[in-house]
């Protein structure tokens, strides 16, 4: 398992696009990706569980990554959500 | 007169009949009725108009991505993320298989149940796509009433509603609608955003409009944030002089529909669209392109499952061909990459795909399929000249090996009794590579096309995706221009033609210099082939 921890910049947080780039990512990968925001954690391939963590900007949530690609969908993601400046 | 205070949020104006949408359209679906058929039928149902959803939602995104840009296609990709969600899936199959619900019942409770997630999130701005999940369900029980969602309508009209769906906004376009009045809405509201890409005035949060408006004549300011009805003459008046403005370079482009274009001092060049599939080759001849500078293959290939066969191929190009009635085609051979996968090319996981297998260095490791695309190309130029254009080039030995593969193909076909037409091959020149050994490639091929914006990447060594080195992906810097430059005069000292593509080819500010670099033709978005032509018709080059 791989994880990294990434604070939200968007100043109108996981709101439809950023959310979208996460999900677009998340199902590139046979792995399983979860993201945990405080108590509350969604599976990053589902877009209404990955909005309704209702993260905002300053947030930090935690990615997660357990599965045979884990270490692309690692790399892919940290590309991903860096290059939308999410 | 009667005057409504909102928020402009696309700035321009317009005059004309208010009329409102709610009384243009169907009611939606009532959602009460029970089952009617067997709930396999109604899985059925719901699967055929998931389907037909997804298909127009990706061409409201292409539509929606030639008249607003990146950001407004961006919202079509969102409802399709939406539409294509696993737990609203599970819960609309769920209803109807276990609860007996029919399929419209079953898509307004299980997206109901998840409506509320957006109503408990955290800020205004994402409280606000819960209007995107519900014009997402509207057009869903549309789909399952069976009820086609074209509006009939007058052309001419501002309309006015409580609010619209971005999909609403981009199927209104087609309409000649003049402006939009929203009650609700907001800045930040996607239909905002469409209406500042097609240029067309908006006006949101007006508050409640009454319905018996409907009819009268009205002004809607975009710039001012308001909406008169039955403004004065002199409101009037100050908003036709600035329409005029507007219509006059509507008309002043249509005068030059059909002629030439030649700058003052009689330079000639020719102005050539930039296409991805058979709809843009539509609106390429509408819009007075004198022929396909570039017609990005892809589109065949990304919407199938397995290898299209080379009929398939042959049948679009030869309906690109009629279409085109005469004019040039090019067309650029598969380029795809690793952060394009297809399922019938595996191409492995890149650190940096942007330098990685990509374009003709594919196609190399993809023999057949690069061989099935040159005898659908070869076969389909019996109906009318093609050329054909290589990308990523950046060695002889891919040229070389292009010309192998087209030649066996020449042969075969021949050989089999085949008719074959004039069919030229040329290369993209858009690696540092290519360009810098131009004089070479020049005696191998029979046309050059300079696409600016693998070059400037190329050159400059800055991904062009990364807003942080936007300052360095400008349009043409010098070394870029330096390498154009080497390309163009080897072209002429073998006397091949040269093109750009690309986004620089489309800007107006690069037109003298194209001009007087003695550049023979432009592929650019069929949106701006009349624009470029009034600007080049004034330039003294």
């Amino acid at each position: 398992m791989r994880k990294f921890n990434y604070t939200i910049k968007d100043p109108n947080g996981v709101h439809a696009r950023p959310a979208a780039v996460i999900v677009t990512e998340a199902k590139k990968y046979a792995s399983n990706v979860f993201i945990i925001h405080g108590q509350r954690s969604a599976d990053a391939k589902k877009l209404f569980a990955v909005m309704a963590l209702g993260a905002q900007c300053g947030d930090e949530l935690i990615f997660e990554f357990d599965g045979s690609d884990e270490a692309s969908a690692y790399d892919g993601m940290i590309e991903a959500v860096e290059k939308a400046r999410l | 007169m009667i005057k409504f205070y909102g928020v402009g949020v696309s700035p321009s104006v317009a005059y004309g009949k208010l009329k409102f949408f709610d009384l243009l359209t169907n009611e939606p679906c009532s959602s009460s009725e029970a089952a009617s058929g067997s709930q396999i039928s109604e899985l059925e149902k719901y699967r055929s108009a998931k389907k037909q959803l997804e298909l127009e939602l990706g061409e409201l995104e292409r539509m929606a991505y030639d008249s607003g840009g990146a950001e407004a296609a961006d919202i079509f990709s969102f409802y399709r993320l939406m539409l294509d969600d696993d737990d609203l899936e599970l819960s609309v199959c769920d209803r109807i298989s276990n609860v007996g619900m029919s399929a419209e019942v079953a898509v307004s409770a299980a997206i109901g149940e998840l409506s509320d997630i957006f109503k408990s999130l955290p800020n205004e701005y994402m409280r606000e796509r819960e209007a995107d999940l519900l014009a997402l369900r509207d057009r869903l029980l549309k789909k399952l009433g069976g009820h086609g969602a074209k509006i009939e309508l007058d052309s001419h009209v501002i309309i006015a509603a409580v609010d619209l769906t971005p999909a609403d906004t981009v199927e209104l376009q087609g309409h000649g609608i003049l402006g939009f009045a929203l009650e609700k809405g907001s800045g930040n509201s996607h239909t905002a955003i469409l209406a500042r890409g097609m240029g067309i005035p908006a006006v949101c949060q007006l508050g409640e409009l009454p319905r018996e408006l409907d009819g009268k004549t009205a002004l809607i300011d975009g710039e001012r944030g308001c909406l008169i009805i039955e403004p004065s003459c002199e409101l009037i008046d100050d908003a036709k002089r600035r329409q005029a403005v507007q219509s006059e370079i509507r008309l002043r482009n249509e005068a030059l529909r059909g002629k030439p274009t030649v700058s003052k001092n009689g330079k000639k060049i020719k102005l050539l669209a930039n296409v991805g599939d058979l709809n843009d080759v539509k609106r390429a001849v509408e819009s007075d392109a004198e022929g396909v500078g570039l017609l990005r293959s892809e589109f065949l290939y990304l919407e199938h499952e397995n290898v299209p066969s080379e009929d398939e191929q042959l049948d679009i190009y030869r309906k690109t061909i009629a279409m085109l009635n005469g004019r040039e085609l090019i067309i650029r051979t598969l380029d795809i990459g690793a952060d394009k996968e297809l399922p019938y090319m595996k191409l492995s996981e890149e650190r940096n795909p942007a330098l990685g297998l990509r374009g003709i260095r594919a196609s190399m490791a993809y023999p057949d399929i690069f061989t099935s695309q040159m005898r659908a190309i070869l076969r389909a130029s019996a109906y009318g000249d093609v050329g054909i254009m290589l990308p990523m080039v950046s060695t002889e030995d891919e040229v070389e090996w292009a010309i192998t593969v087209l030649d066996e193909a020449k042969a075969q076909l021949l050989f089999d009794g085949a008719h074959i037409g004039r069919v030229s091959l040329g290369i993209m020149i858009e690696t540092p590579s290519a360009a810098l050994i131009s004089d070479k490639l020049a005696k191998r091929s029979d046309f050059f096309s300079i696409g600016t914006n693998d070059l400037t990447q190329y050159t400059i060594a800055a991904d062009r995706e990364n807003g942080a080195l936007s300052n360095l992906n400008t349009s043409l810097p010098e070394s870029v221009k330096k390498l154009i430059e080497m390309t163009v005069s080897n072209a002429k000292m073998h006397g091949i033609p040269v093109s750009v593509c690309g986004e620089a080819a489309g800007e107006a500010e690069n037109a003298p210099y194209f001009l007087s670099l003695g550049i023979d033709k432009l592929s650019i978005s069929p949106l701006r082939i009349l624009d470029l032509r009034h600007t080049i018709s004034e330039l003294n080059v």
